[in-house]
């Protein structure tokens, strides 16, 4: 065996592990789904002799459900604006805390703390702060405030605090990307900049931006197909009900109904709308490189 | 010398070892049990095992799992001719339609363990003529209401509905889409006179227009309250008052909210009287059962009146025998009052195969009629005629 074939066999082994974890726990089980999706139990007495195989019976049941629709409608919307919440509130944060302000080791670890926080506790808290009795609502109680139902199933009000929630949870990611990518600026061009009487706003949307524009990219394609995978923080603070996402809906079917078929149908449309948006974003990535190139 | 001694101390090896295998032999099976129940009801329930295995010297491994679970498990252990389970716990919903994967109880049971079970209770494991499923442990709604609040409990709808006008917005209904809405309305439509199968006929109507007037006094989060939801909400004032299922009666006290302030009361009557639906958990042997010879022995013990009053006062659930009711501490009667009152006004949901598919009608004609307002007579009409199809679709021997 030659030295190259040798060291072939090296990398192979090293990534072995890896593609046998993926095959077993991620490929095998999705190709299963997608099995279970395109299948017909015959009857409500499984196992039936003649389920059917392939059929997209599932699918124009999922297409006729309009708590289907509602969920896709949400899935939309919750990831698109909590990105954006979290890219401007992740930005805010990382450039006051790349400031050398007293305290900002502290500061930093407070911007941290949601993340840090398990979600199903963080989510909990949220819970008992946007409830009918919870904290905020005590809080404007106690300034003369009338109570809000923050948390009505289906509002828009409620819509918007599963927003707010999981941008809140997931910002310190995107102050992390963003404040690596701040400190990482070399301070020569910050001296250039200031000797040539650049500061403020100035400085900031014509030498920090277009310096921090990779990080944000990054930020953005990670959190944006992160984000659309949401299911723990609509179905803790407001149940299957309040707000339906596609991986929540799955949920339902899967858990109230036992109905697995539907279940797989939903969250192979998702897997499909993710892998499409993961497909766009590496050829964009692909064309902005060729352009910086 | 040396080779005779290797040879008859392999011999000798040889005779233990058989000798030891015969004895592995002839021990008892080891039982695998799938039951449902939460950590801590499986650390109380594990006494009862072990006298089970003291008198019988039949080990039994117990596997704490959820119904939806439980029925998965079995699905493929069956699909796959071969498994684990040898019993399983059946949700009391699920009946009709795990009646193939399971065995026909008739020749493995008694006349002992039979007689003196709830006669309701028992009726419900019973499919074509054959008793495929054994009462283990049984439960129904009650009236769970906040007593600073509501001073006396409404025994009728108009007493309800009161209530329900004097706090708009605090009454509670499992409203989510799942069957525990099913559970909630089934009551008021027997209470009613209707027929569940039906869907429109007179007692359906008065049940459905009533839960139009009364879903304008529900919270408005009763529309993702499940049974711990609506429980959480009682806890917390949001509501004050809900139907709900025994098992709050210990996270309750455990709280110290029972009981003061709230108070369990049995449900109220309709124009037909009172009326609830049957909850619990039924004892089967799959079909694939590696011991159902020492699986039945376990069902037939887990039957008895020992066994029943064992639940009764370490668990807290409703016996199937009646006579297990002694087994409850007097202080206790009373907290549970509001059950034992609606005992006999139990039924079980509608046997039919295609119940699964008529609970979803229900549930969508409830949040079409409550949620969204629609004409009471037009949405129970247009749902009848799907749960006609249903029934025209459904095979006769899978009705009992």
């Amino acid at each position: 065996m030659s030295v190259r074939q040798q060291r072939n066999w090296f990398f192979f082994l090293l990534v072995l592990p890896s593609l046998v974890y993926l095959l077993l726990l991620i490929i095998g089980p999705s190709f299963y789904a997608v099995k279970l999706a395109l299948t017909v139990p015959a009857g409500i007495h499984a196992p039936h002799p003649t389920a059917r195989f392939p059929s997209l019976v599932n699918f124009s049941h999922l297409f006729a459900d309009p708590e289907f629709w509602l969920a896709v409608r949400n899935n939309l919307i919750i990831p698109v604006f909590s990105v954006i919440v979290e890219l401007i509130v992740g930005l805010c944060l990382a450039l006051l805390l790349s400031q050398k302000i007293v305290g900002r080791g502290v500061f930093r670890t407070i911007a941290l703390l949601p993340f840090v926080v398990p979600e199903i506790v963080f989510l909990i808290i949220m819970k008992s702060v946007f409830s009918e009795h919870g904290y905020l609502n005590s809080v404007l109680e106690t300034s003369n405030l009338s109570g809000v139902f923050w948390l009505e199933p289906r509002s828009l009000l409620a819509l918007g605090v599963v927003i707010l929630v999981d941008a809140w949870h997931v910002t310190p990611i995107v102050f992390l990307i963003l404040l690596s990518a701040l400190e990482s600026i070399p301070t020569d061009i910050y001296e250039a900049a200031r000797i040539d009487g650049t500061t403020g706003w100035t400085l900031f949307w014509y030498i920090v931006f277009p310096l921090l524009i990779p990080a944000i990219l990054v930020a953005v394609v990670l959190r944006s197909i992160d984000a659309f995978r949401i299911f723990a923080t609509p179905l803790v603070l407001l149940g299957f009900e309040g707000t339906p996402v596609i991986s929540s809906y799955a949920y339902h079917y899967w858990i109230d109904y036992s109905n697995e078929s539907l279940a797989c149908c939903a969250t192979t449309v998702l897997a499909i709308v993710i892998l499409a948006l993961s497909y766009l974003y590496v050829k964009l990535w692909k064309q902005a490189e060729r352009i910086e190139g | 010398m040396l080779r005779r001694l290797a040879a008859f101390g392999l011999i000798g090896l040889a005779l233990l070892g058989s000798l030891l295998m015969a004895c592995q032999g002839q021990r008892e099976a080891s039982l695998t049990f799938y039951l449902a129940v939460l950590p801590s009801e499986k650390e109380a329930y594990q006494p009862l095992l072990r006298d089970f295995s003291k008198q019988t010297g039949i080990a039994v491994n117990l596997v704490a799992q959820q119904y939806a679970e439980i029925r998965r498990a079995l699905q493929a252990e069956v699909i796959a001719g071969r498994g684990l389970a040898d019993v399983i716990e059946v949700d009391v919903y699920y009946l009709a339609a795990m009646q193939s994967l399971v065995k026909d109880l008739m020749p493995l049971m008694n006349a002992e363990t039979l007689t003196g079970i709830n006669a309701e209770a028992l009726e419900a494991g019973r499919f074509g003529g054959s008793l495929y499923y054994i009462p283990h442990r049984l439960s129904w709604q009650a009236m769970v209401y906040n007593s600073h609040y509501i001073e006396n409990p409404p025994a009728t709808w108009e007493e309800l509905l009161d209530v329900a006008r004097r706090y708009p917005g605090r009454m509670g209904l499992k409203a989510a889409q799942y069957e525990g809405l099913t559970c909630d309305i089934l009551s008021f439509v027997w209470q009613a006179g209707g027929d569940p199968l039906r869907m429109n006929d007179a007692g359906c109507l008065a049940a459905m227009n009533f839960l139009a007037a009364y879903g304008e006094a529900l919270n408005p989060s009763a529309r993702s309250y499940k049974e711990n939801s609506v429980l959480e909400a009682q806890q917390k004032e949001e509501i004050y008052l809900h139907f709900n299922w025994p098992f709050v009666v210990p996270l309750l006290q455990e709280k110290q909210l029972l009981p003061e302030p709230n108070v369990v009361a049995p449900l109220p009557a309709g124009p037909k009287g009172k009326a609830a639906v049957l909850g619990g958990g039924y004892l089967a042997i799959s079909t694939v059962a590696p011991h159902p010879e020492e699986a039945a022995r376990l069902v037939r013990f887990l039957a008895s009146a020992q066994a029943q009053r064992f639940f009764v006062k370490h668990l807290g659930w409703m016996p199937t025998r009646p006579e297990a009711w002694d087994a409850l501490p007097q202080e206790m009667r009373k907290v549970y009052h509001g059950f034992i009152e609606m005992a006999p006004h139990v039924k079980p949901r509608p046997p039919v195969e295609y119940y699964e598919s008529l609970s979803r009608l229900w549930q969508q004609a409830f949040r079409d009629i409550v949620f969204d307002h629609k004409p009471v007579k037009e949405t129970m009409d247009h749902y009848a005629a799907q749960a006609a199809t249903l029934r025209g679709n459904s095979p006769a021997e899978n009705v009992r």
